[in-house]
């Protein structure tokens, strides 16, 4: 939490109660007989009132459990676990009287110190680092997802390079699942076999999907019920009647002379292509296109031009496509990996200079490739830079909030012992 | 009509339409003319110029017409058994001819576009066929006839429509923790506990909500917001019994819709069947007697509007209230244009007068002679009685209200822009249409109210200066009404509400609010007015309690929290392309996040996730940033919320916070997702995936694959389910970080009201 | 590069359900800190299961009580922490006295003091679990909270100083009773009865040579300045004391020729003639007849017996000296008469010559070895003769051992000071009369918490020396305490 003028209050209210406690302290400690105490009506009073605080800042993990009730906005508690706890330090010192008692109080005031010196710290790191992050990586992203965002630049790559210089031989099988969610958010995935097909394109390992044509689905949908209902006397006539044609298509087949009457709408469309052969459009489609074509006359020669081009430029570098091929698969698309972390990439000025190689390397038409691979492999290292921060901006934690756990524990049993809740 | 098609068609039909199967088959423009649907038309439609675009289909028992969310372009009219009867006999009768006539083997002329070239064993199967099929109709004709009417309708049924969801499943099983916490506090309260009795669809029936089926009776015809602006299926179409259906496209639908006695046809059907549901969806008039309703549904008018007219305008006295029947109503507030005389200080009356008599030629040229006369009365008035002022009043209204823009100031934009030469009217014109007949009635009045205001700076109030930026308050569909409270209460309209024709540049990408390529197509309404509505009040006790209760909620309900403080939109951020281009301007709960204070904890994310109850997140911190903050992927409330353009189902809507709510009915097809411009609204996966009932499943056999409905449409609803509404996401921030605001507020100064 | 990625294409990217996956910090979190309370608890408890309870002492124990380490039950029966919260009194206490009392019996510190003496509770002085060290020492706080202003059960105190905030505050600890009753002249003591120094003011009355006042009567005549003779050694100031052989005794060190610790080196022993006169203060009485014979130093009437029984002997034997020893001398049967009675005249002349021997003795001076020896009873003692009686008796002399029988004091503590730094004026002291004991002054000098700047200056910079009232007050009579506790090795207890 970012501590600026928003905090004045918490500031002012704690300060006071510090001089508050401070005075009072002084006056105590002069006049008790045998010194300052934890026993002591106004040792006890200390103490109380510093678990208090203490108890308040731990119940900041108990309403992060339940972060829709409305019991004060976060913002509030965390003030207060700062501000109170931070208080609660100068009490538990005026209640122990700055001696150290016996095992169980070491212990609590050893624990106490590591809580707070860690509070401190994890305070620190936050004033510091948002605005570190903030610069450092315009890539970001949230931080679970990093992850996910490594495969599926992975699965894109891969997809990217396979285009452009064919099927990769690599193991597709750990991107699946990513893959799936990628392409389904892309909206690649129109009907179901598209997903294997994506695959295929891509990988060579991939098996080939199974070819299956919907039509003969929904014929069978249909077909198989009037056989099962052959027996039946109040069968529509249409019925029996398609059932015997069923049987007739069945039986020709078994002579393996396939006369299936052509469909009008095969008609249809082998009279739209006659009538198309005699150029008048038919269809408004057909209508569409040729305005289409009419408007843009110029267009489509340029266009074609440039699909030539590229073309050619395709095909005549095979080896260097090849070349780029294994450059990716070998340097970039493990650096992508979720975790590997090769050398040759880690740094950005290494990055550059093999990049910088490639492009010396490869042919001009495959540059754009390069640059959007290096674009990956930019955002890859700023989410590597990114998870280092976060570590650091949140490992804290797991000293700060076990240790405290701890801390209330002895608490409670120093409480109990002190105050012979139960008496033993 | 060419037209027509270029904006309707898909770029390949493949992918919107079924494929066709050897049942299905197409007919001749003759075969089509000779239904009873097209001979009743005065202008058929031309079927000739389209072959192979209207198709018969043959529905076999169990056969899936349309599954829901898929995407459609057309709409299915199915047909009577004595249409189809009609049509085979005349088919039976062309084989014969054209058997004799090649038996003969004399005359070459066509008789029949497809049955030509079959072979002779071909024909006499397919007459064959034919035959059978007549007698077997000829069978259900006799049942019809035989059963008296009540459960004739049950007879003619052909096909039901299915809605594949599941409006309480899915709930993903909490932790302990979780359920202990839901059980103590009810802040995870189901918003939907208000469901409908039915659910509107794209079709003649709603579905309702308990068995989620619709009957389809023959001569119905379901699809058209599909076929007119190529809305996604709204429904799983599952035929029943065996029956034929007729698949046609836009310029058919359009014809139908354009014929006077087909329409008259179409109202009996949805007074019979629908009325009710839609009107009764208001929770005023949720428990009247039968009779009572009835007596209102006499009093009930059915009123259509081409698209872009204005239905009422803000301001105006409410003297009826509507209920959508079909097509798209847009709800804009601080929209009005007319002069109200709220808006008239002394200072503006006094010089009103002297300000028109320099623009009477002006004025001469823009509007007909009458109104030129009416206004003429005024040029040297000095003081005005009140009766003067408001004729005045109705004079300026007349003028603003003209219908059209005369040929005299300008045929296009361009030409209207020289001849005045004010920038403010400029920037205003701008973005209308190039010819000044397509401007839409809201376009034209403010066209209109602005040429007085540049004419008259004085005189004339300023409208922007009163009402602020316009805002859509919401896109109201099919079953949605509209102007009741107003009515009921006897306020003037709070809001603008004009006809809203969908966009459409086709399926995959749409361009919201552009008309560019625009189809004229309506809006049907279902108007209620004012006299008959309080004789039913008078007479009904019930309905008398519901109004009070409904006026009691109006007062005490918290007003929709958006407040438009009038901001000059002159503001440092709005000239970064940056900011146009994130569209901040849009957010009225824009969410930002302070990175300076920012931890990254993903404390906003875990409370969404634990304040909905489906244990979802609708807030994604990822996103571009705008100076030092980020603006993650979360509804931002838009101004303009064009998300709600064409849900199928009309399951997303505003909430009483102005939130946007899809409610349990969605079908999970990617229509919103698709529409939001800044990707707020993601598409879940569900657990598990909706099946078919099993009495479905039988009905349409083993391996007929249907898509399951395994994705949903989750959006931020600002929280509003909880008891205090305003959103966890800003309140579980222990870093104060997450902020939402209202970016018209937060990125400009806000200048003070002139009077 | 998200800065400028829009929203749409950002939210093409996101992992829609990436809040399924558990968040590895939460979990982490979680679960070790469930380990680490179930860990610290269950230490806990084990702890406590095996009765081992040293972990929740509120600090180790002192040495003597160590052995209850262990077992908070032998001292502790009533918890007093919360009631003492709730009623807001810091005298309540988690010990009960009884328990104390079974080992110790804290004798009462005055019978009319305020609160009474039961009603204090043991631990409001005595504190335990501070490790080890002297459950005696107590802050002058406790003294003062009563002294600062003194209350007995009747009335302020007559006896005593009734307001003494500190030790070396002015209108602090006030002077020794001894010396403030020498230094004045009055008729009436200021002391109490109760006060301790009444033990010694047997020891005073008012008598004097030239002005009336009190002053020690020890009924000994004892001239430091005559037996000490002031000598420079190489410049050096010494002390001495002349010798038999008139020779100086070097007395720079200590005064321990005459003035021996005791055994415990606390305090100083009396002195005695035997050790420390009779060398130089021979009791001669017949040079004549019997030269360096001395008379015992004892009572009369043994003296004159001794006398008696010598001449009596000498004159039966004529002019033997029975002093010879000799074989054939006749013992005395018993049974038998004896063998030689004196005549009647024989008799007197005994009788004359002891009274002679007597006088002799009495007087205070007679010649021996040249020189003017003195010796005699009356030289030190004050010897009585009733007129007209012929027997006399010598007034025994009175000397106390201790002269503040309340206070405890080390003379071994202070040996690194010069004994006449302290006991000024000794040097000089004629009579008797006059008390040697240091005044609190003295004390002052060095037991102050502010050291005069020349000290300071002298001892390198020192802070004064301590200052509590425990140093030489004892609040407990001791010698009301009895001896033998009610316990035996086995740790049983048995009723006295």
């Amino acid at each position: 939490m970012l501590i600026d003028k928003t905090h004045r209050a918490w500031f002012l209210i704690s300060t006071a109660s510090l001089i508050l406690a401070t005075a009072s302290y002084g006056v105590y400690a002069i006049k008790a007989p045998n010194g300052p105490h934890g026993g002591s009506v106004m040792g006890l009073v200390y103490g109380i009132s510093g678990s208090a605080l203490m108890l308040f800042a731990g119940l900041l993990a108990a309403r992060k459990q339940v972060p829709t009730w409305r019991l004060g906005s976060a913002q509030f508690w965390l003030r207060g676990h700062i501000w109170l706890g931070a208080l609660s330090v100068p009490l538990i010192l005026f209640h122990c009287g700055f001696g150290w008692g016996g095992l169980l109080e070491n212990l609590l005031c050893i624990t106490f110190a590591v809580v707070i010196a860690s509070g401190f710290f994890g305070l620190a790191v936050q004033q510091i680092l948002p605005r570190f992050w903030t610069t450092r990586i315009p890539f970001e992203t949230f931080n679970a997802q990093v992850p996910f965002l490594c495969q599926s630049m992975q699965f894109l790559s891969d997809k990217f390079v396979a285009e452009k210089c064919g099927k990769l031989d690599v193991a597709f099988e750990p991107l699946k699942p990513v893959a799936q969610a990628v392409a389904r958010q892309k909206k690649w995935l129109k009907r179901e076999s598209d997903f294997e097909n994506l695959l295929f394109n891509i990988y060579s390992t991939a098996p080939t999907p199974a070819k299956k044509e919907r039509p003969t689905a929904k014929k069978n949908a249909v077909t198989p019920k009037p056989k099962s209902a052959e027996p039946k006397s109040d069968m529509s006539p249409l019925k029996q009647m398609r059932a015997q044609e069923a049987q007739a298509t069945k039986d020709s087949d078994g002579s393996g002379k396939p006369t299936q009457p052509k469909s009008p709408l095969q008609l249809a469309r082998t009279q739209a292509a006659n009538a198309e052969q005699l150029n008048k459009p038919k269809s408004p489609l057909e209508l569409t296109h040729a305005q289409g074509a009419k408007a843009r006359k110029t267009m489509p020669t340029v266009a074609q031009a440039k699909e030539k081009t590229k073309k050619n430029s395709l095909q005549q570098p095979v080896l260097r496509t090849a070349e780029l091929k294994e450059f990716y698969v070998n340097a970039v698309r493990p650096y992508l990996d979720a975790h590997g972390n090769p050398p040759q990439l880690g740094g950005k000025s290494d990055a550059k200079r093999v990049f910088a190689q490639m492009r010396a390397n490869l042919p001009v038409e495959l540059h754009d490739a390069l640059m959007r691979l290096e674009a990956n492999c930019e955002e890859r290292r700023q989410f590597a830079i990114q998870q280092r921060i976060h570590r650091w901006m949140h490992y804290w934690l797991f000293v700060h909030i076990p240790i405290s756990i701890v801390l209330l524990v002895l608490l409670a049993a120093h409480a109990i012992v002190s105050l012979r809740v139960v008496p033993f | 009509m060419k037209k027509s098609v270029m904006a309707m068609l898909p770029a390949e039909l493949a992918d919107v339409a079924e494929p066709l199967h050897r049942e299905d088959e197409l007919l001749t423009a003759d075969e089509l003319k000779s239904l009873s649907v097209f001979d009743e038309l005065k202008k058929t439609p031309s079927f000739e110029k389209f072959p192979g675009f209207v198709v018969l289909r043959h529905g076999a028992e169990g056969r899936l017409m349309c599954s829901q969310g898929d995407a459609g372009a057309t709409a299915f009219l199915i047909l009577t058994t004595q249409d189809i009867l009609k049509l085979r006999q005349g088919q039976v009768a062309v084989i014969r001819k054209i058997l004799e006539a090649r038996a003969t083997g004399c005359s070459r002329e066509k008789r029949h576009q497809y049955f030509d070239d079959l072979t002779k064993q071909e024909l006499h199967d397919r007459e064959q066929k034919l035959i059978n099929e007549i007698g077997w109709l000829h069978e259900r004709l006799q049942l019809f006839q035989s059963k008296d009417h009540v459960d004739d309708m049950s007879l003619r049924q052909v096909a039901s429509a299915n809605l594949l969801i599941d409006m309480d499943g899915n709930r993903p099983r909490r932790g302990l923790l979780h359920r202990l916490v839901s059980a103590l506090s009810r802040h995870n309260v189901h918003t939907d506990a208000s469901r409908p009795a039915s659910i509107p669809i794209d079709g003649p029936a709603d579905i309702d909500t308990e068995t989620l089926h619709a009957p389809l009776f023959e001569g119905e015809l379901f699809g058209e917001m599909s076929c007119m602006n190529r809305a996604p299926r709204s429904a799983t179409v599952i035929v029943t019994r065996e029956c034929y259906m007729l698949e046609i496209i836009r310029n058919v639908l359009d014809t139908l819709h354009n014929d006077h006695n087909y329409k008259k046809q179409m109202d009996q059907t949805y007074r019979q069947r629908v009325l009710k549901n839609h009107v009764r969806r208001m929770s005023i008039f949720e428990d009247l007697t039968d009779d009572e309703f009835a007596r209102l549904e006499d009093s009930i008018e059915l009123v259509d509007f081409d698209s872009g007219s204005l239905i009422f305008e803000e301001h105006e006295p409410s003297d009826c209230f509507y209920v959508v029947r079909s097509g798209l109503v847009k709800v804009v507030s601080n929209a009005w244009c007319q002069v109200h005389e709220m808006e008239f200080t002394d200072s503006l009356w006094n010089s009103i007068c002297s300000e028109l008599a320099n623009v009477m030629q002006l004025i001469s040229r823009a509007c007909s002679p009458e109104i030129h006369d009416k206004l003429r009365e005024f040029v040297d008035e000095t003081t005005l009685t009140d009766q003067q002022k408001q004729t005045l009043l109705q004079a300026l209204n007349d003028f603003i209200l003209q219908p059209n823009i005369p040929k005299k100031l300008g045929r296009k934009t361009v030409e209207i822009v020289e001849a005045i030469g004010s920038e403010q009217v400029n920037a205003a014109v701008a973005g209308f249409p190039e010819a000044t007949a397509n401007w839409s009635d809201l376009e034209r009045r403010t066209f209109y109210r602005l040429l007085l205001e540049h004419n008259c700076p004085t005189g004339m109030p300023r409208r922007a200066a009163n009402a602020g930026p316009r805002r859509t308050l919401t896109y109201l569909g099919r079953g949605d009404f509209f102007g009741e409270i107003g009515m009921i209460l006897g306020q003037p309209r709070s809001a603008t509400c004009y006809a809203y024709d969908h966009p459409d540049g086709g399926y995959d990408q749409r361009i919201p609010d552009s008309r560019t390529g625009a189809v004229p197509s309506r809006v049907e309404l279902v108007r209620i007015g004012k006299q008959e509505f309080h004789e039913l009040l008078l007479s009904s006790q019930k309905l008398q309690h519901r109004v009070a209760q409904v006026v009691a909620k109006r007062q005490n309900r918290s007003e929709v929290k958006s407040t438009v403080s009038v901001t000059e939109i002159s503001g440092v951020g709005i000239q970064s392309p940056e900011f146009e281009r994130l569209g901040l301007i849009q957010g009225q709960q824009l969410m930002l996040i302070d990175l300076d204070r920012c931890t990254r904890c993903g404390a906003c994310v875990e409370a969404c996730v634990h304040s909905h109850d489906d244990g979802r997140t609708r807030l994604y911190l990822d996103g571009p940033r705008f100076d030092k903050y980020l603006v993650p992927l979360t509804c931002r409330k838009c101004l303009d919320p064009v998300c709600m353009i064409g849900c199928p189902v009309g399951a997303i809507n505003r909430g009483d916070n102005g939130e946007i709510l899809i409610r349990d009915w969605c079908i999970g097809c990617r229509i919103c997702a698709d529409q939001c411009p800044y990707g707020s609204i993601q598409m879940n996966e569900l657990k598990n995936p909706v099946e078919l009932s099993v009495e479905e499943k039988s009905l349409l056999g083993p391996d007929t694959q249907i898509k399951k409905v395994d994705e949903r449409a989750v959006v931020c609803d600002l929280c509003s389910s909880l008891t205090s509404q305003d959103p966890s996401c800003v309140y579980a921030c222990p870093h104060d970080a997450a902020l939402r605001v209202d970016a018209r507020e937060f990125f400009f100064e806000p200048v003070q009201e002139r009077s | 590069m998200s800065s400028n990625r829009t929203s749409r294409e950002l939210a093409e990217r996101v992992e829609i359900e990436f809040h399924r996956r558990p968040n590895q910090l939460r979990h982490v979190a979680w679960w070790t800190s469930l380990l680490a309370g179930f860990v610290s608890a269950v230490s806990l408890a084990f702890a406590f299961a095996h009765g081992d309870y040293r972990i929740f002492d509120a600090g180790p124990l002192s040495t003597p009580h160590k052995m209850f380490e262990n077992d908070c039950a032998k001292c502790h029966k009533n918890w007093a922490p919360l009631r003492r919260l709730v009623n807001l009194d810091n005298n309540i206490h988690s010990v009960d006295n009884k328990l104390c009392t079974t080992c110790h019996d804290g004798p009462v510190h005055h019978n009319n003091q305020i609160p009474a003496h039961h009603n204090i509770s043991c631990a409001f002085c005595h504190r335990e679990h501070h490790g080890d060290q002297d459950l005696t020492r107590m802050s002058n706080l406790h003294c003062i909270l009563c002294h600062s202003d003194l209350k007995t059960t009747h009335g302020p105190s007559k006896t005593f100083a009734r307001t003494i905030d500190l030790f070396d505050s002015e209108g602090g600890h006030p002077e020794f009773a001894v010396h403030r009753l020498w230094a004045t002249d009055s008729e009436q003591t200021t002391l109490g009865e109760s006060h301790a120094a009444q033990s010694v003011m047997s020891y005073f009355q008012r008598q004097g040579e030239t002005t009336a006042r009190w002053q020690d009567r020890a009924r000994i005549r004892f001239n430091h300045a005559a037996h000490l003779k002031e000598e420079r050694k190489n410049g050096k100031l010494v002390y001495g004391l002349v010798g038999q052989d008139v020779q100086f005794t070097d007395l720079s060190r200590s005064c321990q020729t005459c003035h021996l610790l005791d055994a415990e080196r606390r305090y100083i022993l009396p002195i005695n003639y035997e050790q420390h006169c009779a060398e130089c203060h021979p009791l001669f009485f017949d040079n004549q007849n019997f030269p360096g014979k001395e008379v015992p130093h004892h009572e009369p009437e043994l003296v004159r017996g001794f006398l008696t029984d010598l001449y009596t002997l000498q004159t039966l034997d004529g002019r033997k000296p029975i002093f010879q020893a000799q074989p054939e001398i006749v013992r005395r049967i018993p049974g038998r008469q004896f063998r030689q009675e004196l005549t009647a005249e024989e008799a007197q002349s005994v009788k004359a010559r002891v009274q002679a021997a007597e006088r002799v003795a009495r007087t205070h001076s007679h010649t021996l070895f040249g020189y003017e020896a003195e010796g005699g009873c009356r030289y030190c003692h004050t010897v009585k003769q009733p007129l007209g009686t012929k027997n006399w008796h010598i007034e025994p002399p009175n000397i106390p051992v201790r002269w503040m029988s309340h206070s405890r004091f080390r003379h071994d503590s202070h040996r690194f000071m010069s004994c006449t730094s302290c006991h000024t004026g000794v040097v000089n002291s004629k009579s008797t009369g006059e008390v040697l004991l240091p005044s609190i002054k003295v004390c002052l000098q060095c037991h102050t918490s502010k050291p005069s700047t020349e000290m300071a200056t002298a001892w390198g910079s020192i802070t004064g020396a301590r200052t509590e009232c425990v140093e030489c007050h004892t609040y407990h009579d001791r010698s009301g305490e009895h001896f033998g506790g009610p316990f035996d090795v086995t740790g049983k207890h048995r009723d006295k």
